[in-house]
């Protein structure tokens, strides 16, 4: 009886593992795993309670809760791809947009073949906007991208940070003692600094370099490792992080998963 | 970061799973088997969240700086394997304090409307 049981819940595991492909991949990548425990802690329990009964009642919920999120979270990848605007609203507000401007209108025009923004890099950027409208600088740095990559959260940038360890409470701390809490003027779209255009550029090359067709996170992250005028190696310095380290990081990533985002 | 708080209203009203997440959040980091645990618990058995909508609102939740990740460790009290733990943000914390307020108005207003007779419905309330 034991055994049956044991048995049971393992062909449910595999079975809900099976389903999780319904979810697309970055979610997937992100959740997977930890959803699987989930479900595999729930049937535990449910079928400690109420024996195989509860157990078929716990998976017609859970299906009725697969369909209807991964439908959303499709929704909302595909949803994410128009997060131009933004962009295009900080570059217009921009100090230092000659450069910027030549960036994105070369991506635009090379969208194709090279150097476009990813739906996720471009998301990095709205919520570094989003980071320094919080802290009230006036522009957005290098460091207000680290934040903007973190709290993307799918990203291979966010993925390696995560990997390394670091909290978004540690680079907000590194920020706030860096650059202070910043009595600027609030605007609702903070201008892109020089030394995030800068952050930009090294990124766009990072991608040449790799060969990669696409400036995604793990590129952006890669610009940041730099100590010059586009990098946030100090706010990384500061929490103990080397660049070096994530340097390596993004690589091995890159190496093992060939993932893109 | 003390700007924080003009924002906290504009993600307002929050969905019910969201809600319930910072209610479990809100006296210390749980995993995901963990929040579930302590929604069940905090709505007496009436909210049953999949693991779907679960990790939708935190991916949600993290991106609009309400949680973020503690680190990945065991729960000792279920098996060996590594669990992430998630906790409230401050900003997570004044966006529940903003969104307990809002629905306290609202039932207060429901009380002068005369929809909630005793305090007995207010306790029901509580769960719902």
């Amino acid at each position: 009886m034991r055994h049956l049981t044991k048995r049971l819940l393992a062909l449910s595991d595999r079975a809900y593992r099976l389903l999780l492909l319904a979810y697309p991949a970055p979610f997937r990548r992100a959740y997977g795993r930890h959803m699987a425990q989930v479900f595999h802690d729930c049937c535990r329990e449910t079928y400690q309670r109420g024996g195989p009964r509860e157990l078929a009642r716990l998976w017609l919920r859970t299906l009725a809760d697969l369909v209807v999120t991964a439908f959303r979270e499709r929704v909302s990848e595909s949803d994410s791809t128009n997060t131009a605007t933004p962009i295009h609203a900080l570059l217009r507000a921009g100090e230092g947009r000659g450069t910027v401007r030549r960036f994105f209108r070369r991506s635009d025009c090379e969208r194709r073949e090279s150097g476009a923004l990813t739906r996720r890099a471009n998301r990095v950027i709205k919520l570094a906007a989003d980071e320094a409208r919080i802290f009230q600088h006036a522009a957005i740095g290098p460091e207000h991208i680290l934040l903007g990559i973190m709290r993307e959260s799918e990203g291979v940038g966010a993925l390696v940070l995560q990997d390394l360890g670091i909290t978004l409470d540690q680079v907000h701390r590194s920020v706030q003692q860096s650059a202070g809490a910043g009595g600027d003027q609030e605007s609702e779209w903070p201008k892109l600094s020089q030394r995030a255009a800068k952050t930009l550029e090294h990124a766009a090359e990072e991608a040449r370099l790799l060969n990669h067709n696409f400036v995604g996170t793990e590129h952006l992250l890669l610009s940041l490792t730099y100590a010059g005028e586009g990098g946030a190696a100090e706010t990384l310095d500061r929490i103990g992080v080397r660049s070096d380290q994530v340097r390596g990081q993004v690589l091995q990533v890159l190496a093992s998963n060939r993932m893109r985002c | 970061m003390q700007n924080h708080a003009s924002g906290s209203e504009a993600l307002l009203p929050l969905t019910p799973a969201v809600f319930h997440i910072l209610l479990a959040l809100a006296d210390g980091e749980r995993h995901g088997y963990g929040i579930m645990q302590e929604i069940a618990a905090i709505s007496e058995g009436r909210l049953r969240i999949g693991p779907g909508t679960l990790y939708g609102s935190i991916k949600r939740m993290l991106v609009d700086g309400l949680i973020e990740e503690s680190d990945e460790r065991p729960d000792p009290a279920l098996d060996d394997e590594r669990r992430r733990y998630y906790r409230l943000t401050s900003f997570g914390r004044q966006v529940a304090e903003a969104e307990a307020t809002r629905l306290a108005r609202l039932v207060g207003q429901a009380r002068t409307r005369r929809l909630l007779p005793g305090v007995e419905a207010l306790v029901d309330l509580g769960g719902a």
